[in-house]
């Protein structure tokens, strides 16, 4: 049977083995310009004057880079739609389940073969394209140093092979409970963007409860003051620790509370009197407002109130590859295993 | 080697045609003493009949005397009708083609030709006196 | 002696909608068995329960003695041809050779190779790319180098040519010659099974309506023609399938066991189509009034 799966299977196989060949090419033929920029790059950073290097290496990851990233993050979903949404559909949809399932070969070992065969190729599949972003984009997430944050966490390292079994599985299911493939791949394509996204935004912030951190806003840069419709509010900006995933920071008085426009009209009269009632679109804040002013006001805010950092540190990205994979892994499972109840139990 | 064939709309029964069909070609010579009929396989895959009726067809020629089995082998004439009509088959034969022609030329189609010949057969007195 | 096909109280449900009920059946290993019966009649599900392709609702089916599709082993020694021969339209004929000799333990592989040269077909060339007879006689081909102790098919020659047809009903023939192999195989019309069957079963709205050995079955149904009369004086073991009247004449298919030996009728034999026509009507005849009850009760 796991000749035949794999016989039936084959076509499917090389169309996406031959598009990361090709990748694999592309990779092969700039991977070792990129390496030795980043070499350089690490060379001049003794000398001093990188800016060069730099701008060549931005320039080179803007030319490929997205493409490479969207392909290894596109991937496992066209793994579901192409390979898991038909696997069980399009037998059904062209009658040959008949001729399958009256071989000599019981149904359950059809499915689970049929499961097992094309799921490990998905992971193949999933694992391989990662492990080539990975090691060709190493030099450029050296120094971008977002990859926690970054999509650079979902298309890299062991992650995309937890995608590529879920979306597979996903397919699967979603072909065996519609029983006709075009549905079923839009089905799959529909879930797998509604359990990625929210995954991606809401859950793996949380998935381990984050470190806190109190700043100094001395040490913030960035540090100003935004017009509303109700006044000005102060603004402080993000705080990128390298390879971390940060997803809140909040400016905190010593007392709680926050920088409210009471507190400014209570402590920076001077420099909020500067500030011209209308200024029209586009103007900045700061426009008219005396630096001393703005200084002293600054001075005041940091005086009394301090950052608060939540983040997941650079030191966590592998625990978090490791959970997340398992998660989707055990989804694979969960939705592997109702796939197989359904064909053997429910197709009848 | 007889090779049979199926008149679907005659109302004999499939087995009915294979044993006159076999009788009617002992009669006029084409199968003799020592021939042998065609295997059940070989008839079924020309006139795609049930293999039993075949066998049915066989039994009964064999209860009749007309052929043997040989196990293995196959179904082989042993007996046949007299033998020395053969002769006389032919100049008979003849002797119905110049009748025939004859028929034809006195403007009767092959309908009137058939009936005057059923009916003669028919009505014609059954002995003969040696 | 073993039993092809043993069905008890068999039914099918889906939704609401009995595709096939009350069905109790023992046919005899054997046979070539035609399953008549008009379009929606529950020749397929029958089939595929047989085959276990479908799970029954309600009853039991054992097939060869063991239930459909309970082991490897068991589907293994059936050898099903479905409804129009269902073939996988990108792998190539050698292919599926190569399926079945994979997927089938007593896989006859001279039997297959010998029979695709009879048939004359290139062994690489794609089954998508093959004539409707072509399809027909490789299904065939797949379900019987399995080595099957029974055959099923479903509406085998429906969609074949008459050439066709033939062709695959004489290989059919001389595949039952050569093997030990008992056969179902199902059709509307039953020109197509007369010659090749010895045991007919005939389903018509969802269930069985008569089966058994053909040759039992005509000599034990009559048609009777007589003038017109009731129908009291009949032997007591006889059953009326079929009545008809005249003004002056009354025409009956009757089963039965006894001889009809009432000098009043003149008994005329029947053949197998005026048999299964006359079961269908009777069938067709009980679900009107069924029909008209339930009207009439809303």
């Amino acid at each position: 049977m796991t000749w035949f799966a794999w016989r039936q299977f084959r076509s499917q196989a090389l169309v996406v083995f031959g598009l990361l060949v090709a990748v694999a090419v592309v990779f092969l033929i700039t991977g070792p310009h990129f390496a030795s920029l980043f070499h350089d790059l690490k060379t001049c950073r003794a000398k001093g004057d990188c800016e060069s290097i730099t701008s060549s290496l931005t320039s080179g990851q803007d030319t490929y880079f997205p493409f490479a990233q969207a392909f290894s993050l596109l991937l496992p979903a066209l793994l579901g739609l192409f390979w898991g949404a038909p696997l069980v559909a399009r037998e059904l949809e062209s009658g040959t389940y008949r001729l399958a399932w009256t071989q000599g070969v019981t149904r359950k070992r059809w499915i689970s073969t049929k499961l097992a065969v094309v799921g490990a190729a998905s992971m193949l599949a999933g694992g391989l394209m990662s492990w080539m972003l990975t090691w060709w984009a190493s030099p450029i997430d050296t120094v971008n140093a977002d990859r926690f944050s970054s999509l650079v966490f979902d298309t890299s390292y062991i992650a995309p092979i937890g995608y590529a079994a879920f979306a597979f599985a996903l397919g699967v299911t979603a072909g065996v409970l519609w029983r006709r493939t075009l549905p079923a791949m839009a089905t799959t394509l529909a879930f797998y963007v509604a359990v990625r996204v929210p995954f991606f935004h809401f859950i793996r912030p949380h998935l381990l409860t984050p470190v806190r951190q109190i700043r100094s806003l001395k040490n913030v840069g960035n540090i100003g003051f935004e017009r509303t419709p109700n006044g000005l509010s102060f603004i402080a900006g993000d705080t990128n620790l390298p390879n971390s995933l940060n997803f809140s920071s909040s400016v905190v008085g010593d007392h709680g509370g926050e920088v409210t426009r009471q507190w400014l009209r209570d402590h920076c009269r001077s420099m909020l009197q500067q500030v011209p009632p209308n200024p029209g679109k586009g103007v900045k804040v700061t426009t008219g407002i005396r630096p001393e002013a703005f200084t002293e006001c600054v001075d005041k805010i940091t005086a009394a109130f301090h950052q608060v950092l939540l983040y997941q540190p650079a030191n966590r990205f592998w625990t978090f590859q490791w959970i997340e994979t398992a998660i989707f892994l055990v989804l694979a499972v969960l939705l592997g295993g109702l796939s197989y109840w359904w064909v053997r139990r429910r197709i009848a | 080697m007889i090779e049979f064939r199926l008149n679907g709309n005659s109302g004999v029964s499939p087995y009915q045609q294979i044993v006159q069909q076999v009788k009617s070609a002992l009669r006029l010579g084409r199968l003799r003493i020592g021939d042998q009929l065609p295997t059940v396989k070989e008839v079924v895959g020309k006139i795609a009949i049930n293999p039993n009726t075949v066998l049915k067809a066989y039994r009964e020629l064999e209860h009749e005397g007309l052929v043997a089995a040989r196990p293995g082998i196959g179904t082989f004439v042993v007996n046949s009708f007299d033998e020395t009509t053969y002769a006389a088959q032919r100049t008979l034969r003849r002797s119905l083609e110049v009748w025939l022609e004859k028929a034809r030329r006195a403007g009767l189609d092959d309908e009137s030709i058939e009936a005057l010949f059923v009916d003669t057969f028919l009505f014609a007195p059954k002995e003969v006196v040696r | 002696m073993t039993s092809a096909l043993l069905a008890v109280d068999l039914g099918k449900r889906y939704g609401r909608k009995w595709a096939l009920s009350g069905c109790t059946l023992d046919i005899p290993t054997g046979h070539v068995v035609g399953l008549v019966g008009p379009n929606g009649a529950g020749k397929t599900t029958l089939l595929h329960l047989a085959v276990g392709l479908l799970s029954p609702s309600s009853g039991s089916l054992m097939v060869l003695d063991e239930a459909p599709a309970s082991s490897a082993e068991q589907l293994g020694r059936i050898g099903f041809v479905a409804q129009d021969t269902p073939v996988f339209e990108n792998l190539s004929i050698a292919t599926h050779l190569q399926m079945g000799a994979a997927l089938n333990p007593k896989w006859d592989e001279q039997l297959a190779q010998q029979r695709i040269l009879e048939l004359g077909l290139d062994p690489n060339q794609r089954a998508g790319r093959l004539s409707g007879g072509q399809r027909a006689q490789l299904a065939l081909t797949l379900a019987i180098a399995k080595r099957p102790s029974l055959l099923l098919l479903d509406e085998p020659v429906a969609s074949l040519d008459p050439l066709a047809r033939r062709e695959f009903l004489a290989t059919l023939m001389e595949v039952v010659a050569e093997h030990e192999v008992s056969v179902i195989l199902s059709s509307h019309l039953v020109a197509d099974l007369e010659r090749v069957c010895d045991y007919v079963v005939v389903l018509a709205s969802a269930r069985v309506q008569v089966n058994g050995e053909i040759e039992n079955l005509l000599s034990t149904h009559h048609r009777l023609v007589g003038s017109r009369r009731n129908l009291d004086n009949l032997p007591e073991s006889a059953h009326v399938i079929e009545v008809s009247h005249t003004d002056r004449q009354t025409t009956a298919i009757v089963s039965s066991a006894d001889p009809i030996l009432d000098p009043s009728w003149s008994v005329e034999e029947m053949t197998l189509e005026d048999l299964v026509l006359a079961y269908m009507g009777q069938a067709e005849e009980q679900r009107r009034v069924l029909l008209r009850s339930n009207g009439g009760a809303k």
